[in-house]
């Protein structure tokens, strides 16, 4: 049978009162976001505003002697692009896919007349970008403060909370720019989880075996940012929540 | 821009306009044989509007 598509596979415009969706459903545009797809860059132009149906969309910074470290992710929970109805147009991040996707995509001229309508979507929006914020505070309080094991863990459970299954199809060097650290790091860390039981990690795939366990093992920023997205998209909660 | 991409098994022209994923493999069914398809996604540059694919050969669930 084949997959039926639906821009309610996304919680946000799930969410969206009956009559607000049909508005924007016909400006809603299906389109396929392979792994490793460049979203925008630093500085660049967004031409979209992007609600993922699956997958994970990272947001992440590259500094200027090339080493990066990940700000946020989203998934069907949420939407890529905050600043075209923040007012800003262009954000000084970088933002790629991180677990290949579908995605319904809205232009921006029809993001900004249902916006400019102060009604449901505004208030989604903003609420989201209330989420966002938290999250983006959050990691950057982890990254100071806790061990790269519970790092791991916080970007782990956050991950899978956003794919379908337990599994990542994800490299070791891949995390560690994500969390802009050493591979070398990473692969002590991995491969602690592994030997607990917690992980399994074989060719680029890391299966979630034991999720109350890195609960148990993670700090209390996965935690912190579970339970903002809960309160504030209320309607519109990532798996797991 | 999308090039005409022919399925895997019985070489007909491949109609999509979005491919479906499956466990990481993005692929398409054929409209005249019904069998899958793999496809990959070209390297492509930011400033592509849509991501665009190549056939890999035949797609297995």
């Amino acid at each position: 049978m084949a997959p039926v598509h639906s821009p309610k596979q996304n919680l946000l415009l799930a969410a969206l009162p009956e009559d607000c969706y049909q508005r924007v459903l016909p400006g809603l545009e299906l389109v396929a976001l392979p792994l490793g797809r460049v979203m925008y860059e630093s500085g660049g132009r967004l031409e979209y505003l992007y609600f993922p149906t699956s997958g994970i969309l990272s947001m992440l910074y590259v500094t200027h002697n090339g080493a990066s470290s990940e700000i946020a992710i989203t998934g069907n929970e949420g939407l890529l692009g905050i600043s075209l109805f923040m007012g800003g147009e262009s954000t000084t991040n970088r933002a790629v896919v991180q677990c290949a996707c579908h995605a319904y995509r809205m232009s921006t001229s029809v993001l900004k007349r249902e916006f400019a309508l102060g009604g449901a979507f505004q208030h989604m929006a903003l609420r989201y970008t209330q989420a966002l914020i938290t999250q983006m505070a959050q990691t950057s309080v982890c990254n100071r403060h806790h061990s790269l094991d519970q790092q791991l863990c916080r970007w782990l459970l956050l991950s899978i909370d956003r794919l379908a299954g337990a599994d990542l199809l994800m490299t070791q060097e891949l995390i560690a720019n994500m969390l802009g650290v050493r591979r070398e790091g990473v692969t002590e860390a991995a491969g602690q989880l592994q030997q607990a039981g917690l992980i399994s990690y074989s060719r680029g795939r890391i299966r979630v075996l034991d999720r109350p366990g890195l609960e148990k093992r993670v700090c209390e920023c996965y935690a912190v940012v579970k339970n903002e997205y809960d309160r504030l998209l209320s309607k519109g909660l990532p798996k797991g929540a | 821009m999308q090039v005409e991409l022919y399925c895997a098994t019985c070489t007909k022209p491949l109609e999509f306009k979005v491919p479906e994923l499956e466990d990481g493999l993005w692929y398409t069914n054929c409209a005249a044989c019904g069998n899958g398809t793999e496809l990959e996604a070209d390297p492509g540059s930011i400033e592509e509007d849509l991501a665009t694919f190549h056939t890999v050969g035949v797609f297995h669930a």
